[in-house]
């Protein structure tokens, strides 16, 4: 499971996100992603990973970080 | 320019349209005039709750308006109203993609809107209900909220002035393009975008409404002519969807930027019925025609036409009948009366303004659109002129009137004229 690129598709495919400007180092909202939308996006990538993530340890700054947090859940639920 | 005292005499400087015969506000009166229904028999929900129901469609796709990042937490109402409100602006020469140059930064919202985004209810009780979850798209509040398309208008062109949703059933659009009247006669806005949108043809809503007891049957000579107003062979209304916009100003906003008007508004009038929930009572129509055209300073016998609510329902029909029996007195046969919801169904939250795009079509073209499928009137009708058969030229139609009814109720009439 690669959350980085299931990200990446999201981002660019869902929320119009220019690919370039994509980078491990990005957060959502130096994307454009206002706060609105930003809940919106964990929100489905949870929906297609089958994970769900408490609301205290969704926190996280780039997307780098936020793949690893999901990939970590989708570990914890599948062990 | 900047607001002043009232009151100001306010003109339709755009509209625009879509719905069950698509989008744009000359195609569609083509259609409506030609009697052609929009009106199909539809397939709607799934497996054991898998019904046919007749509806008036809108051929409309969100995908085809806008990116997924925009219909993300914009209803298909919503959708529908932007695209509706693009076409007005662009006839009323207000480039939509100009929100610096200060004529639409002072402008208001009022728009109309029975159920918000009902795809999104919907999805949310499926959640919940069928899959056990109250995991929520977090998209899910602003999708349903009935001023997503007030809203949707005022971001989409920066219009900083007042933002209001109505939501009275049936007659939300009507009575939203009224209250907008009365902001800009006052003086209080000079400019404004005006009308309602509706969308809530899902599976389980229509199931909500045939419990009611109020939706046609299939006619034996076809879907497309069930919905049959006035007519005694009615069974009942036909729900479509879509959203109807105006752009709306006063005669000095108008004029300082040289457009041209489409029409007058010339008044408007509100009452309710206080008598039953789904039952209409002539009391509360009376009043808000009289109210309308005494508003408009417009005689009974002055109006050229009058746009009926007409739904096809038994007593919905029966009683506006009676209501304007009451109103125009003896020269009620003398006015040209017609029902077009026969072809594009009930629009619920934007029927008034459908209908009252219509309305203003036929004064610009004078040329009043038929009661399409009325083929044996009913006993209340009688003696009407409800213009069945054909659409029929109208060279002297000055002023028009157009109706709006709830449920609930509330009443909204609006009386406008030509230019």
């Amino acid at each position: 499971m690669n959350a980085y690129a299931l990200i990446v598709e999201k981002l660019t495919q869902d929320f119009g996100v220019d690919a370039d400007a994509i980078h491990p180092g990005a957060t959502l909202s130096e994307l454009g992603i206002d706060s609105l939308s930003a809940v919106e996006f964990i929100f489905e990538l949870e929906d297609e990973l089958g994970v769900e993530l408490d609301p205290e340890e969704a926190e996280f700054e780039t997307l780098q970080e936020a793949a690893d947090l999901l990939e970590r859940r989708v570990e914890e639920q599948e062990g | 320019m900047a607001p002043s005292d009232g009151p100001h005499r306010v003109f339709i400087t755009g509209m625009g349209v879509v719905g069950p015969h698509g989008l744009g506000a000359d195609s569609t009166f083509e259609a409506v005039l030609e009697g052609r229904s929009a009106v199909t028999l539809s397939e709607t929900g799934r497996d054991e709750v898998a019904a046919e129901v007749l509806l008036a469609r809108s051929p409309f796709d969100a995908a085809d308006h806008f990116p997924r990042p925009e219909r993300m937490f914009m209803a298909r109402a919503a959708a529908m109203a932007v695209v509706a409100a693009e076409e007005a602006l662009e006839q009323a020469g207000l480039d939509p993609q100009d929100r610096t140059a200060g004529k639409l930064r002072d402008a208001g919202t009022w728009m109309g809107c029975g159920l918000g985004g009902a795809e999104a209810l919907e999805d949310g009780f499926q959640r919940y209900y069928q899959r056990r979850t109250r995991r929520a798209p977090p998209s899910t509040v602003p999708l349903i909220m009935a001023n997503g398309p007030a809203a949707h208008l005022s971001m989409r062109w920066g219009l900083q002035g007042p933002s209001l949703s109505y939501s009275m059933a049936c007659a939300s659009s009507a009575a939203a393009v009224g209250e907008a009247l009365r902001a800009l006669r006052s003086g209080s806005v000079d400019r404004a975008l005006a009308g309602g949108a509706e969308a809530m043809l899902t599976g389980g809503i229509l199931a909500a409404w045939e419990a009611l007891g109020v939706v046609a049957r299939t006619h034996p000579d076809g879907p497309e002519v069930s919905c049959r107003p006035f007519d005694a062979a009615r069974t009942g209304m036909v729900l479509g969807e879509g959203a109807a916009v105006f752009v709306l100003e006063t005669e000095e906003a108008m004029r300082d930027r040289g457009a041209e008007p489409l029409a007058q508004l010339l008044g408007y009038g509100t009452a309710s019925d206080a008598h039953g929930l789904t039952e209409p009572h002539p009391r509360g129509q009376v009043r808000a025609m009289e109210k309308a055209l005494a508003d408009a300073g417009i005689s009974p016998g002055e109006v050229g036409y009058v746009s009926a609510h007409a739904t096809g329902t038994h007593t919905g029909d029966r009683v506006e009948a009676a209501s304007l029996r009451e109103v125009f007195g003896d020269a009620v046969e003398a006015v040209p009366v017609s029902a077009t919801k026969a072809v594009h169904g009930h629009l619920v939250g934007a029927a008034g303004a459908l209908e009252l795009l219509l309305t203003v079509q036929a004064l610009r073209h004078r040329r009043i659109p038929p009661t399409a499928h009325l083929t044996e009137p009913d006993e209340e009708a009688m003696g009407l002129d409800l213009v069945p058969d054909a659409g029929r030229e109208a060279p002297g139609l000055e002023v028009a009137l157009s109706n709006s009814f709830a449920f609930g109720g509330s009443n909204a009439a609006l009386v406008v004229g030509r230019v």
